[in-house]
């Protein structure tokens, strides 16, 4: 079948228009596979790029080309810079989205594909740059009368400097890298004599995630919500945004689980949050999507944290509640296209929430759970969208983040978006590794999350050492339905021929075709 | 077929289970005094109908482990057949020794060795470190479950090592234990 093609086209504010056409992924897994929906929505064509183990992962089958481009191992594959430009170069592509993650925050790939004359999807080098270095940014946001949170000014390496910051700053501290993002490098730190093994391993761990090893402190905000801002800048001057996702559950300061609204927000806090995100946003020259981040202390002041200069894993929920599709936003923002609506023209609707699924193990400390994934059903039904890059079959290794999917649900208000979650997650089969699924069941269910009494610590507070409480009933049917297995002459260990399904031409018997 | 009893693991404890009436479609057991029938229909290779008491579940299953990984009613149970000589449910903490019953500090996840604290002869404390395991780029560090002697190293940095193998062996200290 041959499909219309057509392109986005804008012009950008020196006056040049940008036509895209054909647009390159440089990112594997569920936000591969978003983008890709959202260039086929636009007309426009998509060649992903993919390493020796993912030849048939779904990011791939779902592109229209796509390239090799190295061993699995990332620094030879997702963020081999040379090797995609070259194959962005080779397919002829205008652009390239490069989702979370891998290459999204580098600043020098986006300079190097406005130096190849390809449009990076994203905000421009520089203001990447200037957000991707913590320090820079808090002292930038803070000349523009943002509030940041009390912690070092300068960039320090001496242990003698440091130890003095520190004593100023004040413990409980947290130890940031400067290049950070998704909790990596990042450390709590009570005391003095825990500060230098922190420091160290902070180091060593924004060194491998980010090739910049640069940590910083700040002062450590007891019992904080997570609450972000998103933003939406076009290359002509105008930023709106499009409220706010609390972010609050995290395990290892990575989120697992957001929703929008915050239930610590009224409307006056909300639209001073809104328009300090954009105030932010113009103040470091951004364009394109970006989020800014904020911590809420328990008095309701806010902190600047930093900004995310990517589209981030929990797009959806904001996508769900203001029914803006923010990736074909993005898209046509980097084409230099404007806005289409005003601030006053974005009004939020109803609840929704994500939940994140690892390949991890609740019971072992989320720590992460690798094997072949022997069945995949995902949940379906109103207002439950599934996001995911896994199918059968697949073997999830250890060399890439381990998100397998993100389960996001809308509903008319937080209580029955949580009553949908539950029943989303019910239906969600993942065998062959261990997933929090079971583990997010139960926290949606219980009281102080209902209450919304959230903060970045509660997983800790009440879930530490968890373990599954199935129901008597269940459990011991689990064991009837092990022992009848047990008692099938061949188990379920049936020969992989057998899987198969045969096609109705089989099944069909003697059946004569009238035309 | 008669009765029959068999043994099963999950979360750590046996469960003796007594097989009532092993027909094709009726299933009936009797598991801690309390028995249960149950219809059920295989649906295809990994899923069946099961209904118990007029409530419809949908099960899927699959061999794991030398028994079964059992999804029913959003609840995910492996459950292991006791006389394999595996057990259920792997403990929880960083390292599994303890679950083997020796001294063997193994990888809790596939990952590379990124920084190794510990050289072969050399005394440890209960809970000091052992080695970092850097996986999907976070760091996990591997301390020691009790007081001993590092007796052998298998792995150095930067090695990669997978799932459940050997990193450290190491010689316990009190005398309960198998030293």
């Amino acid at each position: 079948m041959k499909r219309t093609r057509s392109s986005v086209t804008g012009r950008s504010l020196r006056g040049s228009t940008h036509r895209i056409e054909r647009l390159l992924i440089a990112n594997r897994g569920e936000i591969a596979r978003r983008v890709i929906q959202a260039c086929k929505e636009l007309g426009i064509e998509t060649v992903a790029v993919y390493s020796e183990v993912d030849r048939h992962a779904p990011h791939v089958l779902d592109a229209d080309r796509a390239v090799e481009i190295g061993p699995a191992p990332p620094t030879e594959s997702y963020l081999n810079m040379d090797r995609i430009i070259e194959a962005a170069k080779q397919t002829r592509c205008q652009a390239i989205h490069p989702g979370y993650g891998f290459l999204a925050e580098n600043a020098e790939f986006a300079r190097r594909c406005k130096a190849e004359g390809l449009i990076f999807i994203g905000p421009g080098p520089e203001a990447m740059a200037l957000v991707g270095d913590k320090l820079k940014a808090r002292q930038t946001v803070a000349t523009a009368g943002v509030p940041i949170i009390p912690g070092m000014e300068s960039r320090a390496t001496d242990a003698a400097a440091i130890q003095a910051i520190a004593d100023e700053i004040g413990f409980p501290i947290m130890i940031k890298a400067a290049a950070g993002g998704g909790g990596k490098g990042m450390r709590i730190v009570r005391d003095m004599q825990e500060l230098q093994p922190a420091l160290e391993a902070g180091r060593r761990e924004a060194q491998a995630a980010f090739g910049d090893d640069t940590v910083y402190l700040e002062k450590f905000i007891e019992r904080p919500r997570h609450v972000e801002v998103q933003v939406l800048a076009d290359q002509h001057g105008n930023v709106v945004h499009l409220f706010e996702r609390e972010c609050s559950i995290q395990r290892r300061h990575q989120k697992i689980i957001e929703e929008s609204p915050s239930l610590a927000l009224d409307d006056t806090l909300r639209q001073t949050m809104g328009l300090t995100a954009c105030r932010v946003m113009q103040a470091v020259g951004y364009t394109n999507a970006g989020t800014v981040e904020f911590l809420l202390d328990p008095d309701k002041n806010f902190y600047f944290l930093e900004v995310n200069a990517r589209i981030q894993v929990e797009h959806p929920v904001t996508e769900m509640v203001t029914g803006i599709d923010l990736v074909k936003q993005q898209i046509r923002i980097a084409a230099g296209e404007p806005l289409p609506f005003s601030q006053a023209q974005i009004q939020p609707k109803g609840h929704a929430i994500e939940c994140r699924i690892y390949a991890e193990d609740p019971e072992n400390q989320f720590l992460p759970s690798i094997g072949k994934l022997e069945y995949v059903q995902e949940p379906q039904g109103a207002g439950i969208r599934c996001d995911s890059g896994i199918y059968p079959g697949m073997e999830v290794t250890h060399y890439y983040d381990p998100i397998l999917a993100k389960v996001v649900v809308w509903d008319e208000h937080r209580e029955a978006a949580i009553a949908k979650m539950i029943h989303a997650l019910s239906q969600y089969v993942i065998l062959g590794i261990q997933t929090p699924i079971p583990f997010l069941i139960e926290l949606l269910s219980h009281s102080e999350f209902r209450k919304g009494n959230l903060h970045t610590h509660f997983l800790e507070e009440h879930f530490s050492g968890w373990k599954p409480k199935p129901g008597e009933t269940i459990r011991r049917l689990a064991f009837l339905v092990a022992a009848y297995l047990d008692s099938r002459p061949r188990g379920i260990a049936v020969p992989a021929e057998e899987h198969r399904i045969p096609t109705p031409w089989e099944t069909l018997g003697n059946w004569e075709m009238l035309v | 077929m008669g009765d029959m009893v068999k043994k099963y693991r999950y979360a750590g404890e046996d469960t003796p289970i007594e097989i009532r009436n092993p027909s094709p479609e009726t299933f009936t057991v009797t598991i801690e005094n309390h028995t249960l029938t149950a219809r059920i229909e295989p649906i295809s290779a990994q899923r069946l109908k099961l209904e118990h008491q007029g409530n419809i579940f949908t099960v899927y299953a699959i061999p794991k482990d030398g028994g079964y990984q059992i999804f029913l009613d959003g609840h995910v149970f492996t459950i292991l057949p006791r006389d394999s000589g595996k057990t259920g449910v792997k403990e929880a903490g960083p390292v599994r020794q303890e679950t083997f019953g020796d001294n063997l500090i193994e990888a809790p996840m596939p990952g590379r060795i990124l920084k190794l604290f510990v050289r072969e002869g050399q005394r440890v404390a209960a809970e000091e470190r052992l080695f970092i395991l850097e996986a999907m780029k976070m760091e996990n560090e591997v301390r020691a479950p009790r007081a001993g002697v590092i007796k052998k190293i298998h792995f150095g940095e930067n090695q990669l090592v997978s799932l459940g193998q050997t990193v450290i062996e190491m010689v316990f200290l009190e005398s309960d234990g198998d030293s």
